[in-house]
């Protein structure tokens, strides 16, 4: 059970479930909603960092009706910690069709891997790589999302990218 | 969209979880809208010097359950018994349907996902509103985005 400061227990089975929905829905709303909300969780993670260890699910057998998670497009899920199952999901959904998941994402990776202690976490995920492939779709979509996207959601995303642009340098003065 | 409008005052002082629950396991939109009027009076209630987690828990729980319902229902990874949930699905919407001239009419899986997750976030977010509010504000670098992220 995670136990942040605010008293909400969020229980490996729920962790499971918003990391299927971020991955898996068909509802654009929904897996941004989820991404969104599995990087709250992981901020509080951090803020509490005895109550980390959480496990996306318990060495059971899928239950009857429930696909195995290995089936989870792009990670295999199971089993993982809290902070490797918010990875895997963040670093996944980079790679969203919708650009305000992605965005959404992007985000959600600032603030988990924003300090300097998360680097070796980030390289073990590969995460670098993904985010400079991520930055090199975006920014020349930029244009096209524009037209596509509300006014207040391009905004969000062309904010991301330019954080995104900002995140790698960043990132790369503090491996030198 | 979720506004605050009319949410703190209007919210009943003697809800319970109870009630609370019962909206959430109505499974309309609706009633999700109820829930999320309610989050502010949850807030309320810890100005106030009552403790709300018990609360929050009970609605993350709830919110989470009805996710995980919907997706066993209209699932995006559907199930080897998908015909006997889409017949379950049509039971509990004739169950649930408003009267025509007053309910929202039937209810839709992916708006009901999208209201539920959005429903969480917004849980999410206050929660974390009232974890931040007394840290020490962070200033941004002079000439830097104001979003962009901060070392340390």
């Amino acid at each position: 059970m995670l136990a942040p400061p605010c008293g909400i227990q969020a229980a490996p089975a729920e962790l499971e479930l918003l990391a299927q929905t971020a991955l898996q829905s068909p509802v654009v709303e929904a897996r941004r909603n989820a991404v969104a909300t599995l990087g709250l969780v992981e901020k509080w993670n951090k803020a509490q960092p005895e109550a980390t260890h959480v496990r996306a699910r318990a060495r059971r057998p899928p239950q009857r009706g429930e696909r195995p998670l290995t089936a989870c497009r792009g990670a295999s899920l199971g089993g993982l910690p809290l902070a490797q199952l918010c990875t895997r999901v963040f670093l996944a959904a980079l790679s969203d069709a919708d650009a305000t998941v992605v965005a959404t994402a992007l985000n959600a990776v600032f603030d988990v891997f924003a300090d300097t202690d998360k680097n070796a976490a980030l390289a073990a995920a590969d995460g670098l790589t993904l985010l400079k492939q991520a930055h090199a779709a975006l920014k020349p979509a930029l244009p096209q999302w524009r037209a596509k996207l509300a006014r207040d959601e391009y905004g969000h995303l062309s904010d991301a990218v330019l954080n995104l642009k900002r995140f790698l340098v960043y990132k790369a003065k503090e491996k030198n | 969209m979720y506004t605050d409008e009319g949410a703190a005052p209007g919210a009943p002082r003697s809800a319970s979880l109870t009630t609370l629950l019962r909206l959430v396991e109505g499974v309309q939109t609706r009633a999700l809208g109820c829930v999320r009027n309610l989050l502010p009076w949850l807030e309320g209630a810890a100005d106030l010097g009552l403790e709300p987690a018990a609360q929050w828990q009970t609605v993350w729980r709830g919110l989470c359950d009805l996710v995980g319902r919907v997706r066993r229902w209209r699932g995006w990874a559907p199930p080897p018994r998908a015909l006997a949930d889409r017949a379950g699905l049509a039971r509990l919407t004739s169950r649930t349907v408003a009267p025509q001239s007053t309910g929202p009419a039937v209810v839709d899986g992916p708006t009901l996902l999208a209201e539920a997750t959005e429903t969480l976030w917004v849980l999410g977010r206050r929660i974390d509103e009232r974890l931040t509010a007394g840290a020490p504000e962070r200033m941004p670098e002079v000439g830097v985005h104001p979003t962009r992220p901060r070392a340390g």
